[in-house]
């Protein structure tokens, strides 16, 4: 592409630490006017870390940003904005009670005394959205639009600022076949424009059609810049994990499907998101749940939670299972650790001890008064087995850290005859160590018997501490890895196309 | 670990003298409250007298106890605009009731009931369609007050006996019946007592009551833990409205008359003790007993202000000044004894 000149933007020797994690180890990366560049990695390999620094959400630790050859600093993402840097996210930054013409000019609305010109706001909205190609009108309300319209209008904003580089994080996920060919269109049109685009995707598959140039990362370091044209998808693959042959360690002599079964789904089917058949799931077995985002992992376990509704047809110990809400599961041994530890799993404002028991009250009740000397043993009890680092339990459970935190959260169900565990994205926001720690206390919990379905995006983690690993694709079962067979480029095929196998796995 | 903050700034320095005043530096409520006492005191050497401290008892009684119901719905991060006109309405109708020769205790029972149904049928509106209770409850204010005042097609209902007159009016102890004596008690004030320390045994001590705090405080944690919130958020609404109806019934008692225009404000008095009080309007932190002093010293300030003599008119502005103040006193200390996020 265009090979003569300075790059538009340029990043040299990023670092970002975080308490105990390095995010980016000196980022080097350049993108050209008129150029899609890819930024490819896995999770936690840093891209949304670089993402935040270029655009001045974060302040990196050392390096620093080339704008046009000239070092710039940004403060915050309204720095970086002016600058013409505009971002486009998944959760897109639209006000959506207002117009799409409002929108586009929310901070530069023509007109004149505070009064606005609303002749001409909409002709020049009318003007952006002819350029992103869009089929509706100015007039909109951007509430009444589809995911992939809203996000045209998030492109068109950031033509409306005349933005020399444009980041799109993960534009794609939320979008059909058909959609995306439009946005590729459109992304078609920033670069004759003489834009920049950095462009962060999963869908590996797709960056071929969409880009030039990729670099990838992983753990937090350029692995390389590669030209698209001379770079096959499994190579991209192979950057992206390691040269190392993945090992699955640790997962000889489990209980495999021999032993007797805690779960057996014949079929859980949520029209349109998840039809899921065949999943078992033995006494002190780990199964991980591999898929991207959207691939339908959280509907299932949710599903097997009787958190959303399904058509679950499943036998928990040989019982037909059908649960219909929380409590259901919680009567009969499920738990269920979700994947937003704060919103969903913890009430950040009571204490730890209020917490931990909150599941169990039924069964520490009498006529509706609570035995308030068991549940203090309980907590207590809770807190020592899963060595949660905490003053006393009386300490608000939002104070502690993210391992901890999720600590409790699982803490909650280790009370009684828990017998199955589903948990969703349990390391998120987690560091290193603590993550080790907390599948070394999951093992810990399968050994006593328990079953546990773990869905996660970190193969890094799946591979090594579960026993059987399945893979969804559009929210189907499409393989399944028994131990020691666990072949990480072939699960990550898997897990992107959504086909059952790549050429012969060696 | 209701409204308990954690207060570690300067810990370290001057511990002794720290750990002395934390109970009342964290809670600045009670630091007000004592200076209100104190000044009052100041102003007027009766203030402290027996008489008058359980004249304050009375005067804060019906509003007391409507605020108690409250304190159940803000926990469980509702709120109950409807509490005056469904105070009002029960009070038409025990009331009514009692004229027509119901016996007291039925007609008591009875207005109970109508007020924990209508807080019911609100409750669980709001609770299972997500629609905001503040404008369910604004709908029950207007419409509420309309049937109490076609009841009677607006007029006031007079001949209460003797016997639902002693729940507003009498007195325990001392001369006791409708006079009040050296150290008799008002039988209002009692049941003011007993419905506080009825509702915090229930808010600490039972399954429900700690499910009202783990709904308010993360609805959605609460649900994945398997505590049925739309039930819950709907009794917290149950409460309200019975108190409500019972605050009503003491109004009626206490008048000596069913007022249809009884009540009329109650609610944003009793919303304002609970916030006084300490308890979050986002739900899930607080308690009836930050609920009971906030109502004393609402009670208290306009006692002072009488007792100096000043003009009803400055009343109204210096109650609104310490409720900021005391609210902003809570949220200082809020944001400092915390450590960062």
């Amino acid at each position: 592409m265009a090979e003569e000149g300075v790059p538009i933007l340029e990043a040299k020797g990023i670092r970002k630490e975080y308490p105990g994690v390095v995010a980016l180890a000196g980022v080097d990366l350049a993108v050209k006017a008129g150029e899609v560049h890819c930024l490819v990695g896995q999770n936690g390999a840093g891209k949304s870390t670089l993402v935040k620094v270029i655009m001045g959400a974060t302040a990196p630790n050392a390096g620093e940003l080339l704008l046009d050859g000239r070092p710039v600093t940004f403060h915050s993402p309204r720095d970086s904005m002016r600058a013409g840097i505009s971002c486009i996210f998944q959760e897109l930054d639209l006000v959506a009670s207002m117009t799409v013409a409002e929108n586009l000019l929310l901070t530069d609305l023509p007109g004149r005394l505070g009064f606005v010109n609303a002749g001409r706001r909409d002709a020049r909205a009318a003007t952006l959205l002819a350029r992103v190609g869009a089929t509706f009108g100015p007039q909109t309300l951007v509430e009444t639009l589809a995911v992939a319209d809203r996000q045209l209008v998030a492109i068109a904003k950031a033509l409306a600022v005349d933005a020399r580089v444009v980041l799109m994080d993960e534009p794609s996920a939320p979008l059909t076949e058909h959609e995306l060919e439009r946005l590729f269109v459109v992304i078609a049109e920033l670069r004759r424009a003489g834009c920049g685009v950095l462009y962060i995707s999963h869908r590996l598959e797709e960056l071929h059609r969409v880009g030039t140039v990729a670099t990838v990362l992983r753990d937090g370091s350029v692995v390389g810049s590669f030209d698209l044209a001379a770079m096959p998808i499994r190579k991209i693959v192979h950057a992206m994990i390691g040269a190392d042959p993945p090992v699955a360690e640790g997962s000889a002599a489990r209980p495999g499907q021999n032993g007797p079964l805690v779960l057996s789904i014949t079929r859980v089917h949520v029209p349109g998101v998840c039809d899921v058949r065949g999943v078992l799931v033995a006494h002190g077995e780990i199964v991980g749940l591999a898929g991207l985002v959207g691939s339908g992992r959280t509907t299932l376990l949710r599903s097997l939670f009787g958190a959303s509704k399904a058509e679950v047809d499943a036998q928990l110990d040989g019982v037909a299972y059908r649960p219909s809400r929380p409590g259901d599961a919680i009567r009969l041994g499920v738990g269920f650790v979700p994947e937003d530890r704060r919103l969903q799993g913890l009430i950040v404002d009571a204490s730890v001890a209020d917490n931990l028991v909150l599941p169990s009250l039924p069964r520490f009740s009498r006529f509706g008064f609570l035995s308030q000397g068991r549940l203090a043993a309980l907590a207590r009890r809770l807190i020592d087995t899963l060595q949660i680092k905490v003053a006393s339990p009386r300490a608000r459970a939002g104070s502690l850290s993210g391992g901890n935190q999720q600590r409790v959260v699982l803490g909650k169900w280790l009370e009684g005859r828990i017998r199955l565990l589903l948990l969703d994205e349990p390391t998120r926001g987690i560091d290193v160590g603590a993550k080790a720690e907390l599948y070394a206390e999951l093992r810990r919990i399968a050994d006593k018997g328990v079953g546990m379905l773990i869905a996660s995006s970190d193969l890094d983690e799946l591979l090594p501490y579960c026993d059987r690993i399945l893979v969804l694709f559009a929210g189907r079962l499409v393989d399944a890895f028994p131990p020691g067979e666990a072949n990480r480029t072939a699960i990550v095929h898997a897990m992107v196309t959504g086909e059952r196998t790549l050429e012969a796995t060696a | 670990m209701s409204g308990r903050k954690d207060t570690r700034v300067g810990v370290a320095r001057l511990p002794q003298l720290r750990a002395m005043l934390r109970p009342v530096l964290s809670r600045p409520l009670l630091a007000v409250f004592i200076i209100a006492v104190i000044v009052a005191s100041r102003v007027s050497p009766a203030f402290l007298s027996s008489r008058n401290l359980l004249n304050l008892l009375q005067q804060s009684s019906i509003v007391g106890i409507i605020a108690m119901g409250m304190t159940f719905v803000i926990l469980g991060a509702g709120i109950d605009l409807s509490v005056g006109s469904v105070a009002a309405l029960s009070g038409m109708v025990v009331a009514i009731l009692v004229t027509q020769h119901v016996p007291t205790v039925i007609a008591i029972i009875l207005s109970l009931g109508v007020g924990a149904g209508l807080g019911l049928v609100m409750g669980s509106l709001a609770g299972f369609t997500g629609v905001p209770s503040f404008i369910i409850t604004l709908a029950g204010l207007v419409s509420l007050r309309g049937v109490t005042y076609l009841l009677t097609d607006g007029s006031p209902v007079f001949g209460v006996p003797d016997d639902l007159r002693y729940l507003g009016a009498g007195f325990v102890g001392g001369g006791s019946g409708f006079v009040s004596q050296e150290g008799s008690i008002p039988v209002i004030g009692i049941i003011f007592i007993a419905v506080t320390v009825g509702a915090a045994v229930f808010l600490r001590m039972t399954r429900l009551g700690r499910y009202v705090y783990a709904a308010g405080g993360n609805a959605d944690a609460a649900r994945l833990s398997g505590v049925p919130v739309a039930p819950v958020v709907a009794f917290t609404f149950l409460v309200s409205g019975m108190l409500a109806a019972l605050g009503g019934v003491l109004q009626t008692a206490w008048l000596d008359v069913g007022q249809p225009t009884a009540s009329q404000g109650a609610e944003l008095t009793a919303i304002a003790a609970v916030v006084l009080g300490g308890t979050s309007l986002f739900g899930g932190k607080g308690g009836v007993f930050g609920t009971f002093v906030a109502v004393l010293l609402l009670q208290i300030v306009s006692n002072i202000l009488n007792l100096a003599g000043v003009s009803p008119y400055f009343q109204q502005i210096v109650t609104g000044l310490v409720l900021i103040v005391t609210v902003l006193l809570n949220w200082f200390i809020a944001r400092r004894g915390l450590p960062m996020a």
